[in-house]
């Protein structure tokens, strides 16, 4: 799949392309929180549309980049990245939960950080993940993962909705 | 399916408290082997302070493990949160806001002490130093009589090179690329980190005794030759010393070694425009960076231009240190 036209981003100092230009900003309204998106990908919204639950987009706009974004009380914030320098598929999803941190990974093509404190979902997704991943598995992950950060459900629930293998699971 | 590894610290049974580089790392596995590797980095027990971050690992025996760490570990930060993914399956998440790294490995990675040696602890501190009052200072240093020398410059400028033509003299190694400022009582300490030194390809040229050697590759994707401090170090009296001079590195096509008196609102541009850049949702953290870089840009700063071979220009230096 050709990759949306989007420039590469190079910093030298910023290795970890945290602050990769994310000029595109829409609230999300989904049954159970009101998000706010930020992206540097519009190509991504289509999907939210279709997304199970289905999530209602109320608002886009692009803004100039750096401005943060105003998060109220009952919202949560998904930043979620087209990283055009990172190519591949998608591997087996894998789960790290630390506290309030939940990492859901699946390979390097697909970096999901989800904090409940914070009520953020940071991700990284890469250029070769078409909307198809995105409609069957990435977006439902993030849904599941807002589920988290915003109280929602219990964290057994939310894993078990993300299909925590049994035999892999590995509680320390 | 997703493999789940819930990395409750709480019931990590096997710990350890190690110092890093100025930091306190309280350490927490469920792997013998991973203890064993970061043996060489244990303290005496210390409660949490400023200076702590914790590192809580997951051995999972069932994570795949067909993988080359060093070529296919891929970081990517957004707001307070870097994640390594390792291949497909291994992930360290670094959570910058709480002082914590959590990671979940598989048998391979925890039986590669080198892995965890020369590379996921120094990076932990790359990565958490800031966090914890210890600067991540993109420099060289090497000392000699506790009187510390760092040698800072733009990439490419011949630090490593020259951090090793002066250890093969009669100074002390402490890093060859990166250096850990910390607060100890007042005092500002560099620390270096016990990690292989990166030489590339061309410092054969200075080094023939590198042709016996097969360069590597690195994280980064550069191929360099990794040494051991023991295989070039002539002193070898520990990792730490006290800043004395600020030495900046420039490659010269003029022979010759040219030292000029410098000032501290340079070397605190230099350190503060070459420094990664930060999060906004860490103020604190990045105060406190602001704050070591004007601390450490108070020494004695010189600018060094030389057209030199690190051994000329070590011979330079050592002459310069006797006289300042």
């Amino acid at each position: 799949m050709a990759g949306p036209a989007i420039p590469s981003y190079r910093d030298p100092l910023d290795l970890l392309r945290r602050f990769l230009p994310t000029p595109f900003r829409t609230r999300v309204r989904l049954p159970f929180a009101t998000v706010e998106l930020e992206t540097n990908d519009l190509s991504l919204f289509p999907t939210l549309v279709s997304a199970e639950p289905p999530v209602e987009m109320v608002r886009t706009e692009q803004v100039s980049t750096g401005a943060p974004a105003s998060i109220s009380t009952h919202s949560c914030l998904w930043k979620i990245v087209r990283d055009v320098d990172v190519g591949g598929k998608v591997a087996e999803a894998s789960i790290v939960m630390a506290g309030s941190l939940m990492v859901y990974t699946m390979g390097p093509a697909c970096l999901i950080g989800a904090d409940r404190d914070r009520k953020e979902i940071l991700g990284f997704i890469g250029r070769d993940v078409d909307l198809s991943v995105l409609r069957e598995f990435i977006l439902p992950a993030v849904v599941r993962l807002t589920e988290y950060v915003t109280n929602l459900q219990e964290p057994s629930l939310i894993l078990e909705a993300l299909e925590v293998s049994g035999e892999a699971a590995c509680h320390a | 399916m997703a493999r789940l590894h819930a990395v409750n610290r709480a019931v990590l049974p096997l710990r350890a408290d190690l110092a890093i580089a100025g930091t306190h790392c309280a350490f927490a596995t469920n792997s013998e082997d991973i203890l064993s590797a970061v043996a060489p980095w244990r303290c005496s027990p210390k409660e949490p302070c400023s200076r702590t971050f914790e590192m809580n690992v997951l051995l999972d025996p069932s994570m795949p493990c067909e993988r080359d760490v060093k070529t296919q570990t891929h970081f990517r930060g957004l707001h307070h949160v870097v994640i390594a993914a390792i291949g497909n399956h291994e992930v360290f998440a670094f959570d910058l806001f709480r002082r914590q790294v959590t990671a979940a490995v598989s048998r391979a990675s925890a039986a590669d002490q080198d892995l965890w040696n020369a590379h996921w602890l120094p990076i932990a501190v790359g990565v958490m130093g800031t966090t914890v009052g210890v600067l991540p200072l993109h420099s060289a240093c090497v000392s000699r009589n506790g009187k510390g020398l760092l040698i800072a410059g733009a990439s490419g400028a011949g630090k490593s090179t020259l951090s090793v033509a002066l250890a093969q003299r009669e100074f002390s190694h402490i890093s060859d690329d990166w250096t850990y400022i910390s607060r100890e009582a007042g005092i500002l300490v560099a620390h270096g980190i016990n990690a292989p030194v990166k030489l590339l390809p061309d410092a054969v040229r200075h080094f023939p005794e590198l042709s016996v050697r097969t360069p590597k590759m690195w994280f980064n994707g550069e191929l360099a030759f990794e040494i051991e401090h023991e295989a070039f170090c002539r002193e070898d009296r520990g990792r730490t010393t006290r800043p004395q001079w600020l030495v900046f590195l420039e490659r010269s096509s003029s022979p010759g070694c040219d030292f000029s008196r410098s000032n501290s609102a340079f070397a605190h541009e230099f350190f503060e425009g070459s420094a990664e850049r930060f999060p906004d949702q860490l103020p604190d953290a990045s105060a406190l960076r602001s704050e070591m870089i004007r601390s450490i840009s108070n020494c004695a700063c010189w600018r060094l231009r030389t057209g030199e071979s690190p051994q000329v220009t070590a011979e330079a230096i050592s002459r310069f240190c006797e006289a300042n």
